[in-house]
């Protein structure tokens, strides 16, 4: 895979480049979207080293225009929601609904997915994106950066493995379950 | 010494056994509950929502962090535009999924929530505790969905559901209900000292959702309860507040409603009017208090344990007089060692057993001799209880490492942000072998 343009990031590998110290370097090489949900409400601040938070301020960064925001509407959401496989619409979080709702309406072929969200790549084979999920493994390597020991939601190998769960969905054409939400034992 | 009818504890068991009183709440809201007309815009559900959790606007703004109750008023109104983030914190604010709360899936019918709760609640703030108690039902019932998700997602969910019992609950005795007891202890495997092994085996075997959350010193709520076999199984919340030596009591009066569900939610279907209690719940209420005694101080048990420590009887016919044969510290004793209990569960429970009288254990429950010991023994411990299990925990870090769902939604499950999770999950840093390890522990638990 090319070096992607323009970066889509989830709450999850922010952290992580945060953690990396590469979250500057990423944000002068590339051009950043951040959802609001994740802009807002989730990536807030950073544990750096055990007792020493560090304050995340992504709303300074998109005022100072180092990264740009996405705000999705409750209809570009409920779009989301329906194409969601519904087999597993139960484990869709608010910011990786939104970060699809801007691949659907604005996603284009140089455009990475940076998630770590294992549900959320599996919607983006329902979603006809699923060129788009990156993990932070591939654009470190890519960016000439490659880290080791990444956790495993971080690796190639996990967005792989989500991508063919989604495939199996799509091919299963799993139905929506008439007792979402209810127990079902195995 | 003779003792009148009165004095003399009758058959099957007196009054509560802790003490104090607790008026039920009856049932704030019951299975099938829904709005005459289905909601068919964002605004109608918020409102439909918040007046399911009785809640004000101005209070779902502020947990929402929409500013002003006129920011909710627009919304529901459909005159003000949604953004996605505000849209995620009004989800969270009204325990609802995102998915419920944009109309791509229908709500389900709610469950019921039974209260246990003191009557040191004046009338002048029934609203208030309603409100209260709003917030509280909604938070255990998502606290619980979730945890029946993470069972789901980890493949754990138990293989059995706890007993559901017949019961006619407007002919309930206190001797039926200690008999229930017994029969609950023996078919649970809860063993001679039952508090031990009650909130594990309820946990692992059976699945009862066991949660804690801070309900106030004062009494305005004990415990919650809440069951729904298709949904999550059962689910208790007790009172974080509430002193440790009287938790397993706590679990086991709410387990009293869980085993006797179906029977409670039919009758007070049909028998509550207009959200009003029916004459038979504080009756229920009081049995439930001696189910607990019952369950936890096995009568066979309690007897050879008097017998061990009181003094030998001095003439034939006084044996049952443990009164006199025993040390006010005795019972403090007994309660703490034998039974992990408060004094004053034990003291109900010998009136129960006609060992004491009502004067005599009146007498008993205020000799210093007897609090102080009691307060000697009573857990040194002043940390509040974790509001999710350890299991609930375990799983959640098997469901991280499995890629079953992403931090974000499972910092919400936990009700933590999702910054101090991912620094909870990723502690171990780049120590393969610990992960590996807590990977290893976590599939245990889910086994």
């Amino acid at each position: 895979m090319s070096l992607p343009k323009l970066l889509l990031f989830d709450t999850g590998c922010i952290l992580a480049v945060m953690k990396l110290g590469l979250w500057q370097e990423l944000c002068a090489r590339f051009c950043v979207v951040v959802p609001s949900t994740v802009v807002h409400n989730e990536a807030r601040y950073v544990n750096m080293v055990p007792g020493n938070i560090t304050p995340i301020d992504l709303a300074k960064d998109v005022a100072a225009g180092t990264i740009t925001e996405f705000t999705a509407t409750p209809a570009e959401l409920t779009h989301v929601l329906s194409a969601w496989p519904a087999a597993i619409r139960d484990r869709a979080d608010p910011g990786e609904l939104e970060a699809l709702a801007y691949l659907r309406a604005h996603g284009t072929t140089t455009t990475a997915f940076l998630t770590a969200d294992g549900p959320a790549i599996q919607a983006t084979v329902a979603l006809s994106c699923d060129g788009q999920p990156m993990s932070l493994e591939e654009l470190l390597e890519l960016a000439g950066c490659p880290k080791d020991n990444l956790e495993w939601p971080l690796t190639r190998r996990f967005v792989e493995e989500h991508r063919a769960k989604g495939v199996a969905h799509l091919l299963n054409h799993v139905a929506p379950d008439p007792k979402r939400g209810r127990r079902r034992r195995s | 010494m003779a003792k009148s009818n009165q004095d003399r504890g009758h058959q099957g068991g007196p009054l509560p056994v802790d003490g104090t009183f607790h008026n039920p709440a009856g049932v704030a809201s019951r299975a099938g509950d829904t709005l005459a007309a289905e909601p068919t815009t964002l605004g109608e559900r918020v409102r439909m929502f918040r007046a399911q959790l009785r809640m004000e606007q101005a209070r779902l703004a502020e947990l929402a962090g929409l500013g002003t109750k006129q920011a909710v008023s627009s919304i529901e109104r459909g005159i003000r535009e949604v953004k996605a983030f505000e849209l995620a914190r009004l989800a969270a604010a009204l325990r609802v999924p995102m998915d419920v709360l944009l109309g791509v899936t229908p709500a389900a019918p709610v469950a019921p929530v039974l209260w246990r709760r003191k009557a040191t609640i004046g009338t002048d703030d029934a609203a208030g505790v309603a409100v209260r108690r709003g917030e509280h039902e909604a938070q255990l019932r998502e606290r619980a969905r979730n945890y029946a998700l993470l069972e789901e997602w980890c493949d754990a969910v138990p293989a059995d559901d706890l007993p559901d019992y017949k019961v006619d609950v407007r002919q309930l005795s206190y001797a039926k209900a200690s008999a229930l007891a017994e029969n609950v202890r023996e078919q649970l495997g809860l063993g001679s000292r039952p508090a031990d092994s009650l909130e594990g085996t309820l946990s692992g075997r059976f699945g009862v959702k066991i949660f804690f959350a801070p309900l106030g010193h004062d009494g305005e709520a004990s415990a919650a309860c809440v069951r729904d076999d298709d949904e999550f199984g059962c689910a208790v919340l007790l009172n974080s507040d509430e002193a440790p030596v009287r938790r397993a009591f706590s679990l086991a009066h709410e387990l009293f409603h869980l085993v006797t569900w179906s029977s409670v939610s039919a009758a007070l279907l049909e028998d509550a009017v207009d959200g009003a209690e029916p004459s038979w719940y504080a009756t229920m209420e009081r049995c439930a208090q001696s189910f607990s005694a019952a369950l936890l101080i096995p009568a066979g048990r309690v007897m050879a344990e008097l017998e061990r420590r009181a003094t030998p009887a001095a003439a034939a016919g006084d044996a049952a007089r443990y009164a006199d044969r025993l040390q006010p510290s005795d019972y403090a004793f007994i309660a703490h060692d034998g039974f992990k209990v408060s004094a004053d569960a034990l003291l109900w429970r010998l009136v129960n057993l006609n060992v004491l009288t009502h004067s005599e254990r009146s007498a008993l429950a205020a000799h210093p001799e007897l609090r102080m010991s009691a307060r000697s023994f009573a857990p040194r411990d002043d940390t509040q209880p974790q509001a999710f299990p350890t299991r609930f925990w375990d799983l959640l870090l098997l469901a991280y490492q499995r890629g079953e769902a992403g931090l974000s939604r499972l910092a919400a499950m936990a009700e933590m942000p999702a910054p101090e999770l991912y620094h909870q999950l990723t502690a171990g840093g780049d120590d393969a072998e610990f992960e590996a390890s807590i990977h290893e522990s976590a599939e245990a638990a889910a086994v």
